[in-house]
């Protein structure tokens, strides 16, 4: 091993120690950003993962959303508060089962059915005020250290997804998924089950948009479809997504801490400008560092290698 | 009568896969000539190099004197030169009147639009009959004759044919080069490019032959026709 | 009213809200067909067209009905800006990206056009009522605002003009070469770049047209952007890509529907209902009733 990688793995295991420990030692408003900034990590790499096997996700705060409710719902039952967790990820993949089919549709048909999908969920939830409370919302059962759980919670959430991305793309799985990405008729010409590794992806990305969902609730004392499915999470997903760049292992990471550091600063001071400022912000991205930060990172390093070459 | 169109040294390539190897020739002003050779010999690929489609490598495509390099299809079209591209690629939902309408979009073809669907009616009088008719609707050999009158209504002085008799039976394929002579009568030049290679040289007054990208042969049809490799080759004998 | 007149009623007044949705669905479909792109941003483009004529309403006293016309020419331009900033860049990437990067320029477009109209306008919904427009006028046994009536006449219009357009001018039968057969087109000496160009300019200005003309029958909040992109996706996946006619039949078909529903259960289960239409449609015949297009 390099020195380089050596000094990552250190760089890496300090940064999880403090991450671990600074629930004791810093002030709540402080961990209260760092606990955002992994629900949005969870959210932006759920969107990575659906985009690695070549599907779009653009419903993220939808499946939040169901997450939500989800374990909402659950709670009162007695159930457990780490088996409502996981119910409130498995439960949305299972309601959203036939909506995997889908997944046949072209890149921005799909796009756009997964858009759909938030407006229906809500509109269900609206539309069946007994079970859910419709307009009204739902008052959530009061766990034990609400805060310190769910911070944990997410921490390991995130550990566990970026060890598995970083492993995934390391592994041989990672040809298979860029001939998916790159060209569908090739990829299945060549014997990949195209659609089944992106119901899995897709799956799988359903599970953790949900279990952020699930885990944010945790920390609240009501939730309803106003404040649950919301626009505004997409478009800090999709900007961390891309600023980060696609399909890399740490790029949503970065772009989701960036992204909610700034957007609660704005959040704060303006009204809805942030929100404009997120659009236009993922316009610019798009069009000038199409791959984002990583990408356009190992772009340019590859010229420099090129010029040294040259000379 | 002088040279239309000179092509020298073209090289071009798909990608990384060059196609066209340094070819040259030249078609004279009124004249009928033919590009023929086996499949993937680069035939299409000349035309769509001298169109504007493609883009050369190396190499010069002159017409009547001018450069083509770097003039959009556009403006080629805009001179005079015209392409009645391979499998026709008709406008599918419009009337064959409108597909001829389509045709005559430049200003040098709107000029002249009301006379010279009075000439493609008389030539293709099936088109009139069916001018209402949506061109999907229409047989191949009706098809092919609409894609060949669409690429005169542009008023064109040269006409590139890509593959004209490709799937029609031979009744029609005579009845297409009939056409065609006639066409050449009236003045207007035809290159055409011709797997059909019988026909090709019955109609044309010279042809070249292109074999991987270079053109191996060349000459006055009559000469080809009697020429012993190409009876072996092309002509089965 | 009678059980037959009350059945009639939402028929008829589905139909003529039907008509404009047809309209706006009309230029998501001409920009779908030359562009090949999905525009998210066609939703919140109608609720700024709608917002631009209620301030010409409010501030100058514009008649809604003129409002319209004039707001469809400020949007021609602003179709035409759309098309060459977020749009075109991508027209020389692999078709992965070429597919999905508009989709997220769009979507910033969208935001951006929200959370604007949130600042300006509130949250607060508006409404115009224009007093001669709300006069109910007797056809055979029912009363239908006089509102409706013009709205659905002039959409119509509007309709004609657009099929007289690109079945008889050379710049409309270039379009639609363009959507049939670019290659062709480009053989025809038709400067390619200019179809998609002027086709994303008549697509928003007849969406900005359609969505003014609402104006004086609906009320007006920023929100209303994404129910216009639901509905306008449907009309046209329902109606079919690439079709005029099938625009206009899907259009009618959805403003029935949204009648009855809001008749006979309630008006939020509209959007749900509609999403599951959408899926449906996408799933058994992607290709719409007239559609020439598969997804």
């Amino acid at each position: 091993m390099n020195t380089l990688r050596i000094l990552t793995r250190l760089f890496t295991i300090v940064i999880v120690a403090a991450l671990s420990i600074s629930p004791f030692l810093m002030e709540s408003r402080v961990v209260h950003l760092i606990f955002l900034c992994f629900i949005y990590i969870i959210l932006a790499q759920s969107m990575n993962i659906a985009s690695i096997a070549g599907a779009v996700n653009l419903g993220v705060h939808g499946m939040f959303g169901l997450g939500a409710y989800i374990f909402a719902l659950a709670l009162p039952y007695n159930i457990p508060f780490p088996i409502s967790l996981l119910l409130s990820g498995f439960g949305s993949v299972v309601f959203l089962l036939p909506f995997l089919l889908l997944l046949k549709l072209r890149g921005a048909y799909l796009a756009i059915a997964t858009l759909t999908l938030p407006l229906l969920i809500s509109s269900v939830i609206l539309l069946m005020p007994e079970q859910t409370g419709g307009a009204r919302g739902l008052f959530v059962p009061s766990v034990p250290e609400p805060h310190l759980t769910s911070y944990y919670v997410a921490l390991v959430a995130v550990l566990i997804l970026q060890l598995a991305l970083d492993r995934l793309f390391r592994s041989k799985y990672k040809y298979a998924l860029d001939a998916i990405f790159d060209d569908v008729e090739v990829a299945s010409s060549l014997g990949i089950p195209v659609f089944k590794y992106r119901c899995l992806f897709f799956s799988i990305s359903v599970f953790f948009a949900s279990f952020a969902g699930g885990i944010l609730t945790l920390t609240l004392r009501y939730i309803d479809v106003a404040t649950v499915f919301n626009t505004d999470d997409l478009g800090i997903a999709t900007a961390a997504m891309i600023f980060g760049g696609v399909r890399t292992v740490w790029g949503p990471l970065i772009g989701a801490v960036l992204f909610t550091v700034v957007v609660e600063q704005l959040r704060a001071s303006f009204m809805y400008i942030h929100t404009a400022i997120l659009g236009l912000l993922m316009i610019l991205l798009v069009l000038f560092m199409r791959g984002g930060l990583l990408n356009t990172i190992s772009v340019l390093r590859s010229k420099i290698k090129h010029m040294k070459v040259k000379t | 009568m002088g040279k239309i169109l000179e092509v020298s040294n073209v090289s071009t390539a798909y990608g990384n896969v060059q196609v066209l190897w340094s070819i040259s020739f030249s078609v004279n002003e009124g004249s009928a000539a033919a590009i023929i050779g086996s499949n993937g010999a680069g035939k299409t690929t000349t035309l769509r190099a001298i169109i504007g489609l493609l883009p050369i490598l190396s190499g010069r495509i002159v017409y009547l004197g001018r450069d083509l390099t770097n003039l959009s299809i556009k403006h080629r079209v805009e001179l005079g030169i015209t392409l009645v591209p391979e499998g026709r690629a008709l406008f599918p939902y419009m009337t064959v009147l409108e597909n001829l309408k389509m045709g005559a979009y430049t200003k040098r073809g709107r000029e002249k639009a009301d006379e010279t669907i009075k000439r493609v009616f008389e030539l293709f009088p099936i088109l009139k009959e069916r001018k209402g008719q949506l061109a999907q609707t229409l047989s191949g050999g009706e098809q092919q004759m609409l894609a060949i009158a669409r690429g005169l209504m542009s008023s064109p002085k040269l006409l590139l044919i890509d593959e004209m008799s490709q799937g029609l039976a031979p009744k029609l394929v005579h009845r297409l080069f009939e056409a065609l002579t006639e066409i050449t009568h009236s003045g207007v030049t035809i290159l055409l490019v011709e797997q059909n290679v019988h026909y090709a040289l019955r109609y044309a007054d010279e042809a070249y032959v292109l074999e991987n990208g270079r053109i191996v042969m060349e000459g006055k049809s009559d000469e080809l026709a009697s020429n012993p490799r190409i009876k072996e080759a092309y002509l089965g004998l | 009213m009678s059980s037959v007149e009350s059945f009639i009623s939402p028929i008829i007044v589905g139909l003529m809200t039907g008509g404009i949705y047809g309209l706006a669905s009309l230029g998501l479909n001409m920009m779908f067909g030359t562009l090949r792109i999905i525009n998210i941003a066609h939703g919140a483009i109608m609720m700024l067209a709608l917002y631009f004529n209620y301030w010409l309403y409010t501030l100058y006293d514009v008649d809604p009905l003129i409002g319209a016309f004039i707001v469809s020419l400020i949007f021609f331009p602003l179709g035409i800006v759309l098309y060459q900033t977020l749009i075109s860049p991508f027209r020389k990437l692999r078709p992965v990206d070429q597919e999905l990067f508009p989709v997220v320029t769009t979507l910033g477009l969208s935001l951006v056009a929200e959370s604007l109209a949130l600042t300006f306008w509130t949250a607060d919904p508006r409404m115009v009522s224009v007093p001669y427009l709300q006069t109910g006028v007797k056809v055979a046994f029912l009363y239908i605002s006089a509102g409706r009536l013009i709205v659905f006449a002039v959409a119509i219009t509007g309709y004609l003009l657009i099929y007289l357009f690109l079945k008889y001018t050379y710049t409309g039968l270039a379009i639609r070469a363009f959507i049939q057969n670019p290659t062709a087109t480009a053989l025809m000496g038709v400067d390619v770049k200019k179809p998609p160009l002027i086709a994303s300019g008549i697509g928003v200005m007849i969406t900005a047209f359609g969505a003014a003309l609402l104006t004086p029958l609906i009320s007006i909040d920023p929100r209303v952007g994404g129910q216009f992109l639901l509905l306008t996706f449907v009309v046209v996946t329902l109606g079919g890509l690439g079709s005029v006619l099938g625009a206009a039949v899907g259009g009618l078909l959805i403003g029935v529907l949204e009648s009855f529903t809001v008749h006979y259960y309630q008006a939020m289960a509209f959007p749900a209902l509609m999403v599951v239409i959408f899926l449906m449609i996408l799933a058994i015949r992607p290709t719409g009733l007239f559609g020439r297009f598969k997804a």
